[in-house]
């Protein structure tokens, strides 16, 4: 039987974190990534959208609560000091990372994606927030992982090959928690070269 | 199944038409476009309506409606053509557009209510399923209907089964596209270059 398409796009973003973390020269891993961090930072945060779902795995849910991806989003991203959290455990993530982050993230990819082979599609994961289905939640891992590597591509100057299953979650994804949000029109004039203000449909 | 979306976008598109003050039919809309040729250009999403729904097709030639628009917009001089018949669209509005756009409304909603679901049609690239071509209307009505507004400045709120069928359909044509990546940080509020995912 052919894998869900969610499992063939995670292992797709997987890929292309590795790959484009292995493209980084070591002297950038100190320059500017996103934001406040670092790209060391960068990388440690996208290697999180491997480490959580290994961390999920591990945890039973009473019962799963949580429908879909874009259902997750929205109820992760309502919680108060969320930004700040998530930049702070960004910078502890990089610290993770070590001396040679492109090997730590290889090493944590080859582990999580076996860890992931070895479940079941309906592998019920505890996410703090509520249980979802694994494959309801890979692809909300899946944008992580691009959209991280296209921001750590864009921050050391280099051209990514995209994986067409991961854009294909990635743009599905967007796209669902655009129409709920307030940036639905915008999004659509963006994609069609009309200039609009920025906004972010995750929230 | 694409019914709702439609009839979303349409009743979007009056709604915005309803909004242009007389001295806004002739201000700037689109490129070349004022705001009586955009609407003009636009009109056409409902009159292929019936006009298409007229027709059979032996055989099933564009099959999904990210497809569609690959072959509609790779016709040679494709841009000059659609800036030229918007022109001519925007004069054959008149001076009351909304006294032609409405019974064409109205028309394109009671054929489309009548079409099965498994409809063949010979639209301009060939024989497509309606249910193919549909969201391609759908998109064309929502895009121009926030185009429209933006000219005339009135926050519209397109209804979000239309806004659904037109994110999903780009996303579609992204990933076959150069721009799929700059969709991603768009969305996302990283500042990207503009781009179209319509080609």
């Amino acid at each position: 039987m052919a894998a869900h398409p969610h499992r063939t796009a995670y292992q797709q973003g997987a890929a292309l974190l590795v790959a484009t973390a292995a493209t980084v020269r070591p002297e950038q891993w100190d320059a500017p990534g996103l934001g406040e961090w670092t790209v060391r930072d960068l990388t440690g945060h996208a290697s999180r959208a491997l480490l959580i779902v290994e961390d999920f795995s591990h945890r039973i849910p009473e019962r799963v609560s949580i429908p879909d991806s874009a259902a997750y989003y929205r109820a992760a991203f309502t919680g108060a000091g969320t930004n700040e959290r998530i930049a702070e455990r960004g910078r502890q993530s990089g610290r993770d990372l070590g001396p040679d982050p492109a090997q730590a993230v290889r090493a944590i990819a080859e582990r999580v994606l076996a860890r992931v082979d070895a479940l079941p599609d309906g592998h019920p994961l505890d996410t703090m927030i509520g249980g979802i289905r694994l494959v309801d939640y890979l692809p909300s891992r899946t944008v992580e992982l691009v959209v991280h590597s296209l921001d750590i591509a864009q921050a050391t100057g280099q051209t990514l090959t995209l994986p067409r299953e991961a854009l294909r979650v990635t743009l599905h994804l967007l796209a669902e928690l655009a129409v709920d949000s307030p940036h639905a029109g915008a999004l659509a004039l963006a994609a069609t070269s009309r200039p609009v203000p920025s906004f972010n449909v995750l929230g | 199944m694409y019914y709702v979306p439609y009839q979303q976008a349409v009743a979007s598109f009056i709604e915005v038409l309803e909004q242009v003050r007389p001295e806004q039919w002739d201000a700037p809309a689109l490129g070349e476009w004022n705001v009586r040729e955009l609407a003009g250009h636009t009109l056409r999403s409902l009159a292929v309506v019936p006009e298409f729904a007229a027709t059979t097709a032996e055989r099933v030639d564009v099959d999904s409606p990210a497809t569609y628009y690959r072959t509609a917009l790779s016709a040679p001089g494709i841009n000059q053509q659609v800036a030229e018949r918007g022109h001519a669209a925007g004069k054959a509005l008149g001076v009351d557009p909304l006294a032609v756009v409405r019974p064409a409304a109205e028309r394109a909603l009671a054929t489309l209510a009548a079409v099965p679901d498994d409809a063949l049609w010979t639209v301009n690239v060939g024989g497509m399923r309606a249910a193919d071509y549909m969201p391609s209307r759908v998109l064309e009505l929502t895009v121009h209907t926030l185009d429209l507004a933006q000219a005339i400045r009135y926050p519209i709120q397109p209804g979000r089964e239309a806004l659904g069928v037109v994110l999903h359909l780009l996303a579609e044509l992204a990933v076959d596209s150069p721009h799929a990546g700059a969709l991603a940080l768009a969305a996302t509020g990283r500042p990207v270059p503009p781009f179209t995912v319509l080609g």
